[in-house]
């Protein structure tokens, strides 16, 4: 690989621009992004016809874009690895991995977001291409391997998320979670871009693959310094204390279905930028990194699941449980071996239906009801089973309890850890476990538990549960598809575990840097 | 020493000094509209060391972005907002004060130190002056094409979110079902966040 | 590398065809024993100088022309007693504003109501520095050309602003808001009709946009390829320089004079010099960009060889020089006559009238404008410059 980059690197320094020309792009490897992109125009192209054809045009539109997208990315499963856009992007199977979660997030989001948007009256054309947007940016990050696309295709995914947390603009806490995502989110651009610079003095080039080699072959203290940069972006990005400050109110004050993308996919896309960065570019600072990120990682779990307990907001409590989630990720991310990039990809998956399913969950209770507050769903099991089933089994799969998803998906990251001889972190995981187990099983007992005459106000005066309103039919497919993926996942999860193992072996980066990582211990 | 380069050395040094004070002024004036013009001036400053760097294009690309777009619209936030308000004194605002500006020295003196202790990849690309222009072009259609076009996305999708977000009317009427919108799925009970410490 | 680019400078100028008065300069510079550098920096002030004092001339002119033609339009005699035919009026009135009390307002912001009118006028005049009478005759032949006209006049709004601001007046801060968004908004569309001019020149400089105007006389102008770009350069200048019909900053009637509200003698003088400087300049660039600049309508080259002269010799090249500045400045009255003309005929617009026709017509015009253009150069090479 670092012959391809000099190659590369050759070329450009060298060849006359009609040369330059001549180089495939290969640009088949950005068609899924092609296909998220025209059903982005195309929802804006329909919401010119006014808002009752957006309403109906829009949702078909969107699902055949992000369909397609999907069905695209499995077909470059496996594929040829070959740098596309003279080396701005890869599409390894990692990228592929992360694009898929992305994707699939989007699509989830959308389905449970449709009858939310409605009912705050909300415009539906804009909202969707703005996320489709967020989605193409945070798709492209998955897969950027040049700082510029890096930064560009951040951006993207930024200034999406920043609009989208303030749609609901007659709330103010909506105005004031967007205003709030900005100035951080911004400030945090800044210093990714300062990094970057740093990053260019060194190395005279913005391909990330030549940085990674001119660090191996001269690692200077300023290296060091932009790789604190760096880190601090992605640790903003994947919400990681002491990063994590925006989070709770970004969270809390934006509307719920954005909230479900923001936790899963721009996550997602975090992770998959962090490991870009870090495992490929700065794997001269291996030990720096990683010690890094092993505070970082302990802090998360600690601090996230500890908050988490206090919460009377559901929004709120399940965003420092998100922000505890990511700690678990990153143990991951600091083994480094096979096992534990796969059990990151293994786990990112999982989150993602877990997660999703519990939003679909909160949004329909706050579509029936208008509140998120925990204490309202009190006796809710009488009322509404489905809910209460659904959001049981997602808490539960979230906590860890097995046979679900995430038990299998905690337990392959904590074997990785453990058998990589970071027992610190597995014993933090462990422990901060059994409290997050806490929080999520007193939801669950508030809607179990409670007789009849315990309800809230708000469960009693609940109203009838129908299913024919616009909107709604796709929520309970969301809802639906989650639950299901989340309880019947856990007992059927080789595949998954196959398709964790597959996409961190099809990539050369990944495979390059366990190598590396086996002769550091053999020598 | 020529004439040429110890010109270069005056522009340079006056330049940089331009920046230096423009932005501590930006930062420390207690006007917010002698900020914002001070802004512009650290724009115009900057725009004028690419020139020294013989990147016309760059400096003029600068000039037309920054102090053109960026500037005036600053500007004219600040003018329309012309509300003068007192704001509650916050506690402490001296040590803040203090302790922030100790956070900066010292990230500035490392910044030096490193700067001065590192081997930079010099000397970088050599200066085309007047091809710098046609250069630009080749690089943002070939090896930049993906972040170029990409961006070309990025502004579509802010110009499209700054009008939404901009727009008055909002849908009063359920498009599915016809009926009001539900104010308690928008307009919450809860107290703004900033004034809401109650929770952690 | 100034010295480097000078001798390169030198070299193409011998190159070249037409006049090169800083080579002849520095060729007599160096009769008197003075070394070549040296002659670079005692020319180097001379056509900035020249350039100065042409476009303050340019101005009393054009004062008088619209003292006259205003005075014409609506059936009077116009200045008459001052020199023949109040020719020297323009004069008399530039003295009264030089001896008038400077009066800052008590409550004004004293710094930026002073810096206020200069950073409008100095950015018009450095705008000059592109602007070419013939082959070698401008004061620096600089790459990005008339990329740097679009970016200085871009700094115009923040004067405005800033005097509208520190004028601590309400007509002044809602005429110093109008005009920057008037600014900024026709700054787009204007900028979108020159990238069409550029695509088909490719190169950005302006003495490139005009030699390659001039192969075929006035047939090759770039008026009949670029028809509706034209007009929308037109009429994005006049918004520019504030002429009516969009002189909506200062509107009397709703905003006393808009940000020159507060402003008296020298310094109100200088807002006036910008505005007057600023529209020779429009003229002088719509006839660089699609009238053929300096070119005669007939070819020189042609009427030389009816003539049986070689195009190389001095007596033609000094002819010929003399006659591009001519043109050029010929050119660029006409159009300053047409200014003048609508606005002494034309009603003013509503505000949002202005931004309407900005935003929602001449930015999509151009747009397509441009588009249309690109493809014309791929599919006729020849015609739109390949």
């Amino acid at each position: 690989m670092p012959q391809m980059g000099a190659l590369i690197f050759a070329t450009q320094a060298m060849a006359a621009p009609e040369e330059l020309l001549n180089i495939a792009l290969n640009a088949g490897a950005i068609a899924p992004e092609g296909a998220v992109l025209l059903a982005m125009l195309g929802t804006l192209i329909v919401d010119l016809a006014g808002e009752k054809a957006a309403a109906k045009w829009s949702p078909p539109i969107c699902y055949a874009g992000l369909g397609t997208a999907l069905a695209l990315l499995a077909m470059q499963w496996n594929g040829p690895i070959e740098s596309s856009f003279l080396g701005s992007f890869l599409a390894d199977n990692l990228a592929i991995a992360f694009r898929a979660v992305v994707a699939l997030s989007t699509l989830l989001s959308l389905l449970i977001s449709w009858r939310y948007a409605e009912q705050s009256g909300s415009p539906i054309g804009e909202y969707a291409s703005i996320l489709l947007a967020a989605t193409l940016g945070a798709m492209l990050l998955c897969g950027a391997t040049d700082l510029v696309s890096v930064f560009v295709s951040l951006e993207t995914l930024s200034v999406a998320s920043y609009l989208l947390a303030g749609y609901m603009k007659r709330d103010a806490r909506s105005s004031e979670a967007a205003l709030k995502y900005l100035l951080v989110g911004s400030a945090a651009a800044a210093v990714f871009l300062y990094g970057a610079s740093l990053l260019y003095g060194i190395s005279g080039t913005t391909n990330l693959q030549i940085i990674g080699v001119a660090l191996l072959t001269s690692p200077t203290p300023i290296a060091a310094l932009a790789l604190v940069f760096i880190l601090a972006t992605v640790a903003f990005k994947i919400a990681a204390v002491p990063f994590h400050q925006w989070t709770p109110d970004v969270y809390e004050g934006s509307p719920t279905p954005v909230v479900a993308f923001l936790s899963v996919g721009s996550k997602a896309a975090g992770f998959a930028l962090a490991v870009r960065l870090l495992v490929g570019c700065f794997s001269a600072f291996d030990n720096q990194w990683k010690l890094l990120f092993t505070v970082l990682a302990v802090l998360s779990m600690s601090l996230g699941n500890v908050v988490a307990l206090a919460q009377t907001s559901m929004k709120r409590m399940l965003a420092y449980s998100s922000i505890g989630q990511a700690g678990f990720v990153m143990i991951g991310l600091v083994c480094g071996t096979e096992d534990g990039f796969a059990a990151m990809v293994l786990y990112m998956a999982a989150y993602l239906f877990m997660n999703l399913g519990a939003f679909a969950c909160i949004i329909l209770f706050s579509i029936r009801t208008g509140s998120d507050r925990i204490s309202d769903y009190a006796g809710l099991y009488q009322k509404d089973p489905l809910i209460t089933l659904g959001l049981s089994l997602c808490l539960l799969s979230l906590g860890g309890i097995p046979p679900m998803l995430g038990f299998f998906g905690k337990i392959y990251l904590f074997f990785a850890g453990w058998a990589d001889q970071q027992y610190l972190l597995v014993i933090v995981g462990l422990v901060t476990s059994v409290i997050s187990i806490y929080y999520y099983i007193s939801v669950i007992k508030m809607m179990v538990v409670k007789e009849p005459q315990e309800a809230s106000e708000v469960v009693k005066a609940y109203p009838s549960i129908q299913w024919k309103t616009i909107g709604l039919p796709p929520l309970r497919v969301a809802l639906i598809t989650c639950v299901l993926a989340t309880a019947i996942g856990g007992v059927l999860s080789n595949p998954l575990f196959q398709w964790a193992n597959t996409a961190v072996a099809g990539t050369p980066l990944l495979q390059e840097a366990i190598a590396l990582k086996g002769t550091g211990a053999l020598g | 020493m020529t004439i040429a380069s110890s010109t270069q050395q005056i522009c340079f040094l006056v330049l940089s000094a331009g920046i230096v004070i423009g932005s501590l002024g930006v930062v420390l004036l207690e006007n917010i509209v002698y900020s914002a013009f001070l802004l512009g001036g650290v724009f115009m400053a900057v725009a004028g060391l690419y020139l020294l760097l013989n990147a016309s294009f760059v400096a003029a690309a600068q000039v037309l972005v920054y102090v053109g777009a960026v500037n005036v619209l600053i500007l004219f936030a600040i003018m329309l907002v012309n509300k003068k308000e007192d704001l509650k004194p916050i506690k402490g605002l001296q040590l803040r004060r203090l302790l922030s500006g100790g956070v900066c020295a010292g990230l500035l003196a490392l910044l030096i130190r490193v700067d001065i202790t590192t081997t930079w990849k010099l000397p970088g690309p050599q200066a085309i002056g007047e091809q710098a222009t046609e250069r630009i072009g080749e690089h943002l259609f070939t090896d930049y094409l993906l972040p170029f076009e990409l961006a070309s996305v990025l502004l579509l999708m802010a110009m499209i979110g700054a009008i939404v977000l901009a727009r008055r009317d909002i849908l009063t009427n359920d498009i599915g079902t016809g009926e009001s919108v539900k104010p308690g799925l928008i307009e919450k009970a809860n107290t703004p966040l900033l004034i809401d410490k109650s929770s952690p | 590398m100034t010295m480097v680019t000078y001798q390169a400078k030198n070299l193409l100028a011998q190159v070249s065809a037409g006049l090169d008065l800083e080579v002849s300069f520095s060729q007599a510079m160096k009769g008197l024993g003075f070394s070549p550098q040296l002659a670079h920096i005692l020319w180097l002030p001379l056509p900035m100088l020249l350039v100065l004092v042409a476009a303050l001339i340019g101005v009393l002119v054009t004062v008088w022309l619209e003292r006259k033609i205003s005075a014409a339009a609506q059936q009077r005699i116009g200045p008459e007693y001052a020199g023949a035919l109040g020719i020297l009026q323009p004069m008399a009135d530039g003295l009264k504003l030089l001896v008038k009390e400077d009066v800052i307002p008590a409550k004004a912001d004293s710094l930026l109501f002073t810096l206020g009118p200069v950073l409008v006028l100095v950015p018009v005049i450095l705008s000059w520095l592109i602007v070419p009478f013939g082959q070698n005759l401008l004061i620096s032949n600089v790459g990005i050309g008339i990329f740097l006209w679009i970016s200085l006049s871009s700094i115009q709004p923040i004067g405005l602003l800033m005097s509208g601001y520190a004028s601590n007046n309400k007509y002044s801060l809602l005429g110093g808001l109008r005009a920057a968004a008037q600014s900024i908004s026709y700054e787009i569309p204007l900028a979108l009709a020159v990238l069409a001019v550029v695509m088909m020149s490719n190169s950005l400089s302006t003495v490139d946009i005009v030699d390659q105007q001039n192969n075929a006389g006035f047939l090759s102008w770039n008026i009949w390829r670029q028809p509706v770009g034209f007009l929308i350069f037109w009429i994005c200048a006049l918004a520019e320089c504030e002429r009516l019909p969009f002189d909506l900053p200062e509107a009397e009637e709703e905003l006393v004079a808009g940000y020159q509200t507060e402003y008296a003698g020298m310094k109100f003088a200088l807002f006036y010099l910008g505005s007057y400087i600023n529209l020779i300049l429009s003229a002088l660039l719509v006839s660089v960009l699609y009238l053929g600049g300096w070119g005669f309508p007939i070819p020189v080259e042609l009427l030389a060889n009816w003539l049986n002269q070689s195009i190389d010799a001095p007596i033609i090249q000094i002819i010929t020089g003399s006659l591009g500045i001519v043109m050029t400045v010929i050119k660029a009255y006409l159009l300053v006559f047409l200014a003048i003309l609508l606005r002494w005929t034309t009603p003013r617009v509503r505000i949002d009238q202005l931004l309407d026709l900005g935003w929602k017509f001449l930015l999509p015009i151009s747009l397509v404008n441009l588009l249309f253009t690109a493809a014309l150069k791929l599919v006729f090479p020849t015609f739109f410059g390949g």
